[in-house]
């Protein structure tokens, strides 16, 4: 599963990584994601792989 | 022989003589030697003839007949009753031999009430009983053994004890499974209790520990790689972890913990870095029935010796509850 499930934080950005645990990626951001967050699911290769600014990214709608 | 072949006997031609009629010696001759021959054909009540032919009663019985003694007599009902025991029943059936039992095949035979057979009875086919009380087999492991045994409902066995399980095996029957307490299951090796779950769910056994005592398992673990591109290497009842930040996340449990009371074990480090073989810090916090936040923090490769966040690329959780 290569999907990611991004949301916003007071603090930037929250990145879901699902595990192979049988939940599909709709049912792991129905549980994972808190409640009331809007989110979005997007492929792994969106996410920047350089973290040197990870605390700096953002998101947006 | 003047027989008409419905058994009418006839006077021969010539008969009957008319009154005033001379009896000659040729008449007499024919007439007598016609009713002789008639005599000579017909059954004398003495026995000294025998039946030249089927003996047709016409629906009418033989009488009197004397207890049979040779396989060719004929047999009187009570001879018969005695040995069918009546009318289509019997109270004893002998057999001196082998005695087969064939079935119409284009129906079923069935015994109604309770048959009790006091010695072996041989199947070669499928016995097709809704009910079957007793024992299967007889009490020898040779004769009572099956290679199939195939319950469509509950099988109970006895309970049983570590010396001798109620489940084993064939030469092993100090090995298997026992049931020491009511919601209990128990399992045994060489006649040793050796594990149990106990009416509480608590699985039990004993694993160097010297005794059976509780085994608490991990309920979740995850093994990631907090850099790059963050990376689940493999995990158990956790569904996801989130990347909160540098060096921080957080795992999300498939099935939550029934508190947030768990025991969490943190370890990492960072072997591109140095950290984790240098000074490096994890640990827990934010703990809640579904998630557990996670901290890491290094020196990075270069700088000071004052820890900071630092993603590090083995991050382990596990937690036991």
């Amino acid at each position: 599963m290569n999907s990611r499930i991004i949301y916003p934080t007071d603090d930037g950005v929250a990145i879901i990584i699902p595990a192979d645990c049988g939940l599909t990626i709709e049912e792991i951001a129905a549980k994972d994601v808190p409640q009331g967050k809007p989110y979005k699911i997007v492929d792994g290769s969106d996410i920047p792989t350089d973290r040197t600014f990870r605390n700096a990214w953002e998101y947006t709608e | 022989m003047s027989r008409n072949g419905s058994g009418v006997y006839s006077l021969p031609a010539s008969n009957p003589v008319v009154t005033g009629t001379t009896i000659a010696s040729t008449w007499a001759n024919n007439t007598l030697s016609d009713i002789a021959s008639a005599l000579t054909g017909s059954l004398a009540s003495d026995g000294q003839t025998s039946m030249s032919g089927n003996l047709n009663l016409n629906s009418n019985k033989i009488v009197n007949l004397a207890t049979p003694t040779l396989s060719t007599d004929a047999v009187t009902k009570a001879y018969a009753d005695a040995l069918v025991g009546g009318a289509g029943s019997f109270t004893t059936l002998t057999s001196s031999g082998a005695t087969t039992f064939t079935a119409n095949t284009a129906s079923t035979s069935t015994i109604t009430g309770t048959a009790v057979i006091t010695g072996g009875l041989g199947v070669s086919g499928r016995i097709n009983a809704a009910n079957f009380d007793g024992i299967v087999g007889a009490n020898t492991a040779a004769a009572g053994s099956f290679t199939t045994l195939s319950a469509t409902g509950v099988t109970t066995v006895q309970a049983g004890t570590a010396a001798l399980p109620a489940i084993t095996t064939t030469g092993d029957t100090n090995t298997g499974i026992f049931f020491s307490a009511a919601d209990t299951i128990d399992f045994t090796e060489g006649g040793t209790a050796v594990g149990q779950f106990d009416s509480s769910g608590n699985f039990k056994f004993n694993s160097g520990y010297g005794s059976v005592a509780t085994a608490y398992g991990c309920r979740a673990w995850v093994n990631f790689n907090g850099t790059g591109t963050v990376a689940i290497r493999a995990s158990g009842n956790v569904s996801s972890i989130t990347d909160n930040g540098v060096g921080n996340y957080t795992a999300n449990f498939t099935i939550a913990m029934p508190d947030a009371n768990f025991c969490a074990q943190v370890t990492g480090g960072d072997s591109t870095t140095g950290a984790g073989g240098q000074t490096s810090s994890v640990y827990s916090e934010a703990y809640a029935t579904g998630t557990i936040r996670v901290r890491t923090f290094g020196v990075a490769s270069g700088s000071s010796t004052t820890l900071s966040a630092l993603d590090f690329n083995f991050v382990n959780i596990s937690i036991f509850r």
